[in-house]
């Protein structure tokens, strides 16, 4: 397996994931603002906001995964 | 006594239908990894025509066949690097052969 295209498929999860976690987090916000907050646009605005932030959190652990390692504590 | 019941029915109704949307979310792997989000998405795009044909036909439309979805943004991004790169690496040779024509046009039409 190429590096390349393992990197070409990491950018292809992470556009599709942050494409997912967009439209979540929009629904989301929808749905809140429409039972809670009495139909304001603060509500979708902020869950678009977080799916991007998860998406954008995602993406770069996978891009990091390689380097981290994962110990385990040893008593 | 029904009075004070109703808001707190409402607050509860309206927190259920809240917490729903949530755990359907999450159950289908919305709020995961980056490869759960992948695979909803795969699932959402091989869902999506034969529910567009279905409720097309239930009301009766003609509509063209969806156009596929499944594209690989590195790939078409790669294929775009490589048309740019390929095209800047002949444009000197092209500029040359249309100076020389746009040239010959001219003294053809000064003649």
């Amino acid at each position: 397996m190429a590096s390349e295209g393992e990197l070409g498929r990491k950018w292809d999860r992470c556009v599709a994931d942050s494409a997912v976690k967009l439209g979540a987090g929009f629904g989301l916000g929808i749905v809140f603002s429409v039972i809670f907050f009495k139909r304001k646009t603060w509500p979708i605005a902020f869950g678009s906001g977080m799916g991007l932030g998860m998406a954008y959190s995602n993406c770069q652990h996978d891009f990091q995964s390689p380097y981290l390692l994962h110990g385990k504590f040893v008593k | 006594m029904a009075a004070r019941l109703a808001p707190v029915a409402k607050f509860l109704i309206k927190g259920g239908l809240a917490g729903a949307a949530v755990y359907v979310a999450y159950d289908q792997g919305l709020l995961g990894s980056g490869t759960q989000g992948a695979e909803a998405l795969k699932k959402a795009q091989a869902a999506l025509p034969p529910v567009i044909q279905e409720w097309t036909s239930y009301l009766g439309w003609e509509l063209p066949p969806t156009p596929k979805f499944d594209f690989s943004p590195s790939d078409s991004w790669n294929k775009g690097v490589q048309s740019v790169m390929s095209a800047l690496s002949v444009a000197p040779t092209r500029a040359c052969e249309y100076t020389v024509e746009g040239w010959k046009y001219v003294k053809d039409l000064v003649k």
